[in-house]
């Protein structure tokens, strides 16, 4: 036997107690300290099975005592009741050493079959906590182990009480992990992770409760441009702010959750229908609306909101996170500053945009693009002047798609730099061609995109198209937009400034449809103005649309500017024209937009038409 | 346990493995099989999972140095064991990086478990995990007394690395495998070495590598108590001729000894053993010639009885230790098969050469790894 010798020699006491204190060492936290040290003691003392108790109230008179076990090892049925609360015979729990060899009856009150166990071993850590050894008959042993083991529980009381400290701190430390995991460091607010946990328990909630929730994807406008202008600390401080007043808006139970920069998602729970969630929208966008103070900076923000609503939008948090950003992205397009619920009908609008903005990207590598021309004529003669060259896209998958379609597409994307800059090039190298046939090309009008001005090197552009195609620079027409000079930016002036010194001839597009400045005019040294092809259609049937074309070309012909008409239709709307003093027209009535060849047949007929010999037009 | 039945191919033939189980599956149609192969017919796992597979048999074994048939090692052929339902059965691998296995097996487990309340854990596990004893301390926790623990370990007997575990898709290394029988009495497992009286502490110890033995390089002690007790001088030369005849015992409080035998030995002094050997272990060095077979078969024949009753005519499952063999001899260990068979007057032994085993200290109680022992169930 190691623990004794016959005779009561006890030289295998030693290393047992070594190996004990080892073991109450060794650990850190609570469950593997009690755990092991158990199963030590059980080991060293052949009993089968023990538990272990703390926190025990004091004795009573009461029979038993609430108590809980901590830990169990050996007894399936005590380790199933580890952690709970359990009734135990107050005997079996008292702050003594005892062993006894025939305790049947009283550990018949165990919550384990009855006759299992027969015989204990009793060993106080200290006066609230036990250790209990179970066994069906008593282990032969001639130790005296109630008593030996006394100095171990000790050192085992002491351990119990610096793990119980380690681990408070393991949890508080594991608290501030999972704070960390589940907020946003900036504002302080649940992050993503939170979020998504919390909206699929209210759909969940809301599906079972027939009600909705709401989420609402909050996006301050134009933050980007005051993080750059401001710097990151000031924009971090209104993303604070916003924060700040996004919480003030919603009721406990809700959430609002920073998705990262200066996006924001705002669930709201435990709604009948939309109606609450269109109100926490105006209340958010109103309380946005509140000058904000960043560090004596005063900055006005707004935002724009995308509400879906669960679950008739998603039955999941990607789904309504999804519809919500739809619907914030239409928002943002057509009226910032507002809220706008999901609609079925986005979801196809978002679908037919990601297909035409997946084909129109590498479109331009497919060759896939033309452009087409249609004559610009003196409105006195019907003389071909030129033309304005119009690009059309002709996809394999989706046919020939009009610039209305795919132009904002490219807008949006970028895309709208390298096409506008072929446009450019294939613009003036195919005028150049013409000229050189001998063929009286005095000018190509080519459109420019706002996006151009301020996103592409539109000026290298433009003088390599010249110098490659050697196109002289008065040929060559810009057709710019009210929308490019209304950003009346130094910028914007040395920019068109610039094209200009190249000597080529700007022109004022769809001018009376804007602002129609003046000062445009001026400033931006325009050579032509453009009557927009409204007012030219209802010519003939509205006396204000009369006016106003009379209007623009005699205020053309003020400033010594040239004029030209679009869409043209008719001879009488032509004569009207020109009755007006309007230098030039296009349209329909002289001849739709046509392919590059096309167009070259009806500058060689018009040519040879006005030829001295020649038939009149 | 459902009835039984086992039978022995002396070589593998997929057409008679396929006839036999079509027969059998016709009786029992929920019917599974536990298979023990032998190393130099590892090839045919692929045959047999594919012929299971085939008749949606439920398939589970081992690979084994040998196996044991008409009491004789034998090196060729392929035990079935019939299971008339198949139990609850497991593979599990990334033995011992993936420290969730233990959990998952317990979790398993538990999930199997209903009203009966005699269930044997059967294990069989590649014999190059390190931790064995670990994961049983673990599995306890777990399970305690709920199940009966008995087990063996399975692979080469060179101790190489060999994928050894398989069931219908699979064979893998580090792993185990279990299988819950129940209802199932659980196993005998003895080995009969006697333990003399001198003590020693492993006072150092790293897994199955004994580092100090009383505050001394573990070689140095070893040489010290083989020239003491047995009058034989150790070198570092002759070391692998003797260790398997000296092992160490690790010596429990109830008597029981653990046989670990020592079977490498570290330029620092330091003592490899088959299976973990607990830092403070209290070892004895075990007597060499005293196998005490008979009492050793007496014991596993009163063990058998006690728990399943007569077992004259039953079939009795059965594996025995590649140490105790390379101990006693081929000899040796045929005569104590041949007088296991006689004593317990079963029907037929089928069993396999095992590395290392699985059992309690005592009935229902801690499960243990051993070495050296004969571990014995009616299935």
């Amino acid at each position: 036997m190691p623990l004794g010798r016959p005779g009561g020699q006890h030289d295998g006491i030693l290393p047992v107690l070594y190996d004990l204190a080892l073991v109450i060492g060794g650990e850190v936290s609570l469950k593997p300290l009690l755990t092991r040290c158990l199963q030590r003691l059980l080991y060293y003392t052949s009993f089968p099975a023990g538990f272990v108790c703390l926190d025990l109230p004091p004795p009573g008179k009461d029979p038993s005592i609430e108590a809980r076990i901590e830990v169990a090892v050996g007894d399936y049925n005590l380790v199933e009741l580890a952690g709970q609360p359990v009734s135990l015979p107050a005997e079996l729990l008292k702050p003594s050493p005892a062993t006894a060899a025939d305790a049947g009856p009283l550990l018949s009150q165990l919550p384990v079959p009855v006759g299992r166990y027969n015989s204990y071993l009793r060993l106080p850590i200290d006066s609230r906590s036990v250790i209990v050894l179970l066994a069906p008959q008593l282990p032969e042993t001639d130790l005296p182990v109630t008593r030996m083991f006394l100095p171990a529980m000790a050192h085992l009381a002491k351990a119990i009480v610096l793990c119980r400290s380690y681990d408070s701190q393991q949890k508080a430390n594991e608290a501030q992990i999972a704070y960390l995991v589940t907020h946003d460091s900036l504002t302080g607010l649940p992050n993503r992770v939170l979020l998504q946990d919390r909206v699929e328990h209210a759909i969940a909630a809301a599906i079972r409760e027939k009600k909705r929730v709401a989420l609402l994807y909050v996006d301050i406008d134009d933050f980007k441009t005051i993080n750059d202008n401001l710097g990151h600390a000031k924009g971090d401080e209104l993303l604070k702010t916003v924060a700040e007043r996004l919480r003030g808006c919603i009721r406990d139970m809700d959430t609002v959750s920073r998705q990262g920069s200066d996006e924001f998602l705002v669930l709201l729970s435990e709604l009948e229908d939309g109606s609450g969630a269109a109100l926490a929208a105006a209340k958010i966008l109103g309380s946005l609306a509140h000058p904000i103070q960043v560090n004596g900076t005063r900055l006005d923000v707004s935002a724009t909101i995308g509400i879906s609503l669960g679950p008739d939008d998603g039955k999941d948090f990607e789904t309504l996170l999804k519809t919500a950003d739809t619907a914030l992205r239409f928002g943002k397009e057509y009226e910032r500053g507002s809220y706008r619920f999901f609609t079925d009908a986005m979801n196809q609008g978002v679908r037919d945009r990601f297909f035409l903005e997946s084909r129109l990207h590498g479109a331009l590598d497919r060759r896939e693009f033309v452009l087409y021309y249609q004559p610009q004529v003196e409105l006195g003669s019907g003389r071909i002047l030129g033309a304005e060259a119009l690009i059309r896209w002709n996809s394999p998958d989706l046919g020939l798609i009009t610039p209305v379609r795919f132009i904002p597409l490219a807008e949006q994307t970028g895309a709208i730099v390298a096409i506008g800059a072929w446009v450019i090039e294939e613009a003036c190298r195919q005028a150049m061609v013409w000229r050189a046939a001998g063929l009286p090309m005095e000018v190509i009008a080519v459109n420019l995109s706002a996006v151009q001005f301020t996103r592409g090197r539109l000026l290298d552009t433009v003088s390599r198209a010249l110098e490659e195609s050697g196109l002289p620079p008065e040929c060559l027409e810009l057709e710019i937009t009210e929308s490019i000079l209304i950003h009346d930016t130094e910028q914007t002036l040395a920019a068109v400034r610039s094209l200009k010194s190249l000597g080529l001839r700007l022109s004022l597009d769809d001018f009376g449809t804007g602002y129609s400045s003046l000062a445009y005019l001026t400033r931006f040294a325009v050579d032509k103005l453009k009557v927009d092809q409204s007012f030219v259609r209802d010519l003939e049937s509205s006396k204000e649309a009369a006016k106003i074309a009379r209007t623009i070309i005699e205020l053309g012909r003020g400033l010594g500017l040239e004029t030209i008409a679009e869409g043209i239709e008719t001879v009488r709307q032509s004569e009207i024209l020109c009755a007006y003093g309007c230098n030039q027209g296009q349209g329909y009535h002289y001849s739709r937009p046509v392919p590059a060849e096309e167009f070259a047949r009806l500058l060689e007929a018009d040519a040879r038409a006005r030829a001295p010999a020649g038939p009149v037009l | 346990m459902n009835k039984t039945s086992m039978h022995y191919f002396p070589a593998f033939d997929e057409a008679d493995i396929e006839g036999l189980l079509r027969g059998w599956k016709a009786v029992d149609p929920a019917m599974g099989i536990l298979a023990l192969v032998p190393e130099a017919e590892k090839d045919s796992v692929a045959g047999l999972q594919a012929v299971c597979s085939r008749l949606g048999v439920p398939l589970a074994g081992a690979i084994f140095p040998a196996l044991i048939a008409g009491e004789v090692f034998r090196t060729n052929g392929v035990w079935l064991q019939r299971l008339d339902q198949m139990p609850f059965t497991a593979l599990y691998e990334g033995l011992p990086d993936d420290a969730t296995v233990v959990e998952r097996i317990a979790q398993d487990v538990r999930g199997q478990l209903d009203d009966i309340p005699d269930v044997t854990l059967f294990m069989l596990f590649d014999a190059l995990v390190p931790n064995i004893g670990t994961i049983l301390d673990e599995l306890y926790l777990h399970l305690a007394n709920r199940v009966r623990y008995l087990g063996v370990n399975a692979g080469s007997e060179t101790f190489q690395p060999m994928p050894c575990l398989f069931d219908n898709q699979r064979v893998v290394g580090n792993g185990v495998l279990v299988m819950l029988l129940q209802p199932h009495k659980g196993g005998i497992l003895e080995h009969g070495y006697l333990a003399p009286e001198n003590m020693i502490y492993a006072t150092s110890t790293e897994g199955n590598r004994i580092v100090h033995i009383d505050w001394r390089p573990a070689f140095e002690v070893y040489q010290e108590l083989m020239q003491k007790q047995y009058g034989v001088e150790i070198t570092r030369e002759n070391f692998y001729n003797y260790a398997v005849h000296f092992p160490f015992g690790i010596v429990r409080a109830n008597h029981s000894v653990l046989v670990r035998i020592p079977v490498a030995l570290g330029d620092d002094g330091s003592l490899f053993c088959v299976g973990e050997v607990p830092p403070n272990s209290l070892l004895t060095l075990l007597e060499a010639p005293a196998v005490d077979s008979i009492h050793t078969l007496e014991a596993l024949n009163k063990g058998l009885v006690e728990l399943n009753g007569a077992i004259e005519g039953r079939e009795l499952l059965l594996f025995y230790c590649a140490g105790r063999n390379m101990h006693l001899g081929n000899e040796a260990s045929h005569r104590e098969l041949e007088e296991l068979k006689r004593l317990t007057g079963v029907g037929s032994i089928a069993g396999a050469k095992s590395l290392g085993e699985i059992g309690p200290s005592t009935v229902g109680g801690y499960p243990l790894f051993h070495n050296a022992t004969l571990v014995a169930t009616c299935l």
